[in-house]
């Protein structure tokens, strides 16, 4: 439906980001998200609301989203939960490599 | 290098307890968002597109060995093992929790480094020169002066809460490595005809939305006066600059609405009242402060040129690395070294807290135990001796990092992009993979000499596409990643803003769009000509049609 | 001995920085908000005179164009003339405020505790103020 909607937000502690799931609890797995319709979703976004006064979750915000609309570039990265390029991988501690001169 | 002494080390422990007194409050509900953002933003944490970004702050690029390794250990215990260094000589973290920032902040502390203001709508953290010091075309030390303009920032009370960012870059050099043309205020150290060293003040430059090239304030500031005089352009940008729309925020709108002259004349009017007070830096904290800039004392070196010239023979890595990746030093003697963070597959500036550890013990070992982070987010190691250049270029190679060229087209400037951040609209680092790749052949690379290639993902502007030979900037055309390119951007003393020369391309079509403009340049270049000197004596036009040919 | 300031709605209460201590002064004489063009030398004169306070109201605690305007009032009007910090403001700018030249802040005596934990949280001056010289 045009009007269908998924919530999400960060968590405040950690800032890691979340959706709102069908029983209006937070996950941090995309694909369990909540999609809710008009009546549902006012009863979502009150929850959202009540969690972001309660300094539980920061930044909601809604997805509109339809049946033909992929999701956008940047949602594909917050649902993956990383970018997508590699970052330099870190070897572990290193030991000094030359002595001091 | 500053060295913290009593009152520096104070001050970072106090800020660590009210900064964790602050979090504490909001997660508490004490302090509501709005009213915890800004003060969040001032110690250097940005909400971000994964999580929340931590951006240290490393005054005007310098950093000890010890504070490298430092950094890697932020990297290692509190986020995922890396940092980037961005164009405003900072690091930046990008998985860092909320509850963890205080314990960060300690940390960082405890190796003098810190994260204030390197964000929100205060004075951020002052760029300069990443070879002053150790450079021959310098009238002073530009870090003595940034280092004074740092510490009257920091807790400005009369300037915290500014209309917006405001960004100041400092440079003495003949070349400008500081990009002040394009910041808030630029500052060039300069000499004038009877001998004195003083300040040529620049003003409202900038990249962002609309990017202007800075103008001049006045051709000479005598030093004394430095402090009053930044604080009439702080108190009148603070009392006037608009707050009504961030996209018009910046000293560069209200430098243009009112006009160069009216400014001016705003700025004395406050000067007048503050000028040669006790506002001014007393001579004795000068003195204290500059004193940490003194040119080393730099040991007797070994000659080296036999040594250089048979490694260069033997091996073409080392040859290649002597080309781009030594910058001129004052002494004939000593070298000042590259280490260039840009790869095929390394996002641009980024280093692992592994390589910061290494580069730390390299620094330590064959420099003064002094690294410098550029504007062009690679690193720099001062004061080599160059009969030990053989050897470091081994020691890098052995980690990876012996390769890279400075000022190339593969030494790009480019943002993290849709990536890492909130407000781009495309990504920017697979197409700087993607660019990378396509002029990988080093003989090309060679054959085209210095371009500056600069990409953001955004209007924003954080890769400083303006400024560029070739300025890439991302764009979200109906849901899908386009490219605008742009040409004839300039960031040195002679600074200018590219244009754009027409409608964008996909990400596919980008390196082979960079390539025809490459061509053109090879096609038209008479003699020696770099990319930028071709473009200048030719325009737009030649371009232009090569990349759109049925316009 | 004076008539305080008169109280809003929220029954607010005058903190002194100084002293760091609830207070009461005498009528303001002034009132202005964070963007007002500094008052005439006739109109600054007459308050000096009086001596009565200058109200600054902040519409929103990051608007920061009223510590230029306290700061400017200053040289006009040099402590211990009362000049305060009114409207949304909070405990963490205290230092900022007073260094920049309030003497003292309208606000929620429930808020008191935190805006004296805040006052001197950071006891650094990296820069001159008229009324807090620079450390160094």
């Amino acid at each position: 439906m045009m009007t269908d909607r998924i919530i999400t937000a960060n968590w405040l502690q950690d800032g890691a980001v979340i959706w709102m799931t069908d029983s209006l609890g937070w996950s941090i797995d995309r694909s369990v998200a909540g999609i809710f319709s008009e009546a549902r979703f006012e009863q979502a976004r009150g929850q959202a609301v009540l969690d972001e006064q309660n300094n539980l979750v920061t930044a909601v915000y809604e997805i509109v989203i339809d049946g033909k609309a992929e999701m956008s570039m940047r949602e594909q990265i917050r649902a993956n939960q990383g970018p997508t390029v590699a970052p330099p991988s870190d070897s572990g501690p290193h030991t000094q490599m030359t002595a001091r001169k | 290098m500053y060295v913290y002494d009593n009152i520096d080390r104070t001050f970072l422990a106090d800020r660590s307890r009210q900064f964790r007194d602050q979090v504490a409050r909001r997660l508490s509900g004490a302090l509501r968002e709005d009213e915890f953002k800004p003060l969040r933003l001032q110690n250097g944490l940005y909400l971000q597109l994964h999580a929340y970004m931590l951006r240290v702050a490393i005054p005007y690029g310098v950093l000890s060995g010890d504070q490298m390794r430092g950094l890697a250990g932020v990297a290692r215990d509190f986020d995922r093992g890396f940092g980037h260094f961005t164009t405003r000589q900072n690091i930046q973290f990008n998985w860092i929790k909320l509850v963890d920032a205080p314990d960060i902040l300690d940390r960082l502390a405890g190796f003098d480094m810190h994260a204030v203001q390197t964000s929100g709508n205060c004075i951020r953290n002052v760029t300069s020169d990443p070879l002053a010091g150790a450079t021959p075309d310098e009238v002073e030390h530009a870090h003595g002066w940034s280092e004074i303009i740092r510490q009257w920032s920091t807790l400005h009370p009369e300037f915290a809460f500014l209309p917006r960012k405001f960004k100041i870059a400092v440079s003495a050099g003949a070349e400008d490595r500081a990009a002040t043309g394009f910041h808030d205020i630029g500052l060039r150290i300069v000499k004038s005809r009877s001998g004195e060293v003083g300040f040529r003040v620049l003003v409202g430059g900038g990249q962002g939305r609309t990017p202007r090239v800075a103008q001049q304030l006045t051709p000479f500031l005598p030093k004394r006066n430095l402090l009053s005089y930044l604080e009439a352009i702080m108190r009148v940008y603070n009392a006037a600059g608009r707050r009504d729309n961030i996209y018009k925020a910046r000293i560069k709108i209200l430098v243009e609405a009112m006009g160069i002259d009216a400014f001016r004349d705003a700025v004395d009017a406050e000067w007048v009242t503050i000028r040669d007070s006790a506002v001014e830096l007393p001579d004795r904290e000068r003195d204290r402060i500059l004193g940490h800039f003194a040119r080393p004392t730099l040991g007797e070196p070994e000659i080296a040129e036999d040594k250089i010239r048979n490694q260069r023979e033997t091996s073409r890595g080392f040859d290649r690395w002597m080309r781009h990746n030594i910058l001129p030093h004052y002494d004939p003697g000593y070298a000042n070294v590259t280490i260039s963070l840009k790869q095929i597959n390394r996002p641009p500036g980024d280093a692992s807290a592994a390589e910061m550890e290494a580069i730390a013990d390299l620094a330590d070992t064959f420099g003064q135990g002094e690294i410098r982070v550029t504007y062009s987010q690679n690193l720099i190691i001062p004061h080599v001796k160059r009969s030990m250049l053989p050897e470091l270029y081994k020691s890098l190679s052995t980690i990876g990092l012996g390769g890279g060229e400075d000022g190339l087209i593969s030494d790009m400037i480019c943002c993290p992009g849709l990536d890492y951040c909130n407000l781009a609209n495309a990504r920017s680092l697979p197409l700087a993979d993607r660019i990378f790749e396509h002029f990988s052949d080093l003989g090309m690379r060679d054959e085209i000499g210095r371009l500056r290639l600069n990409i953001s993902g955004c209007i924003n502007a954080c890769g400083h596409h303006h400024a560029a030979d070739i300025g890439i900037l991302g764009v979200n055309k109906k849901g899908v990643e386009h490219y605008q390119i742009s040409l004839g951007g300039r960031a040195g003393e002679d600074a200018a803003v590219g244009s754009i020369l027409g409608p964008s391309f996909t990400e596919d079509a980008v390196p082979a769009a960079i390539a025809t403009l490459v061509d053109v340049y090879l096609h038209h270049r008479q003699r020696d000509e770099n990319f930028a000197a071709t473009v200048t004596r030719l325009g737009a036009a030649p371009f232009k049609r090569a990349l759109y040919p049925n316009a | 001995m004076t008539a305080t300031i008169p109280k809003t709605d929220d029954d607010l209460q005058l903190l002194e920085f100084e002293s760091v201590q609830l207070a009461e002064i005498g009528a303001p004489c002034l009132h202005l908000t964070c963007g007002d063009e500094m008052p005439s030398p006739t109109v600054l004169k007459g308050c000096l005179a009086k001596g009565n306070a200058v109200i600054i109201d902040f519409p929103v605690f990051s608007d920061g164009r009223g510590f230029t305007l306290a700061r400017q009032l200053r040289q006009s009007l040099p402590a211990p003339h009362p000049i305060v910090a009114a409207g949304h403001i909070i405990p963490d700018q205290a230092d900022f405020l007073h260094r920049s030249g309030f003497s003292h802040a309208m606000i929620n005596p429930l808020a008191f505790a935190a805006w004296q934990t805040a006052l001197g949280m950071v006891s650094a001056r990296f820069q001159h103020m008229p009324n807090s010289p620079r450390g160094r």
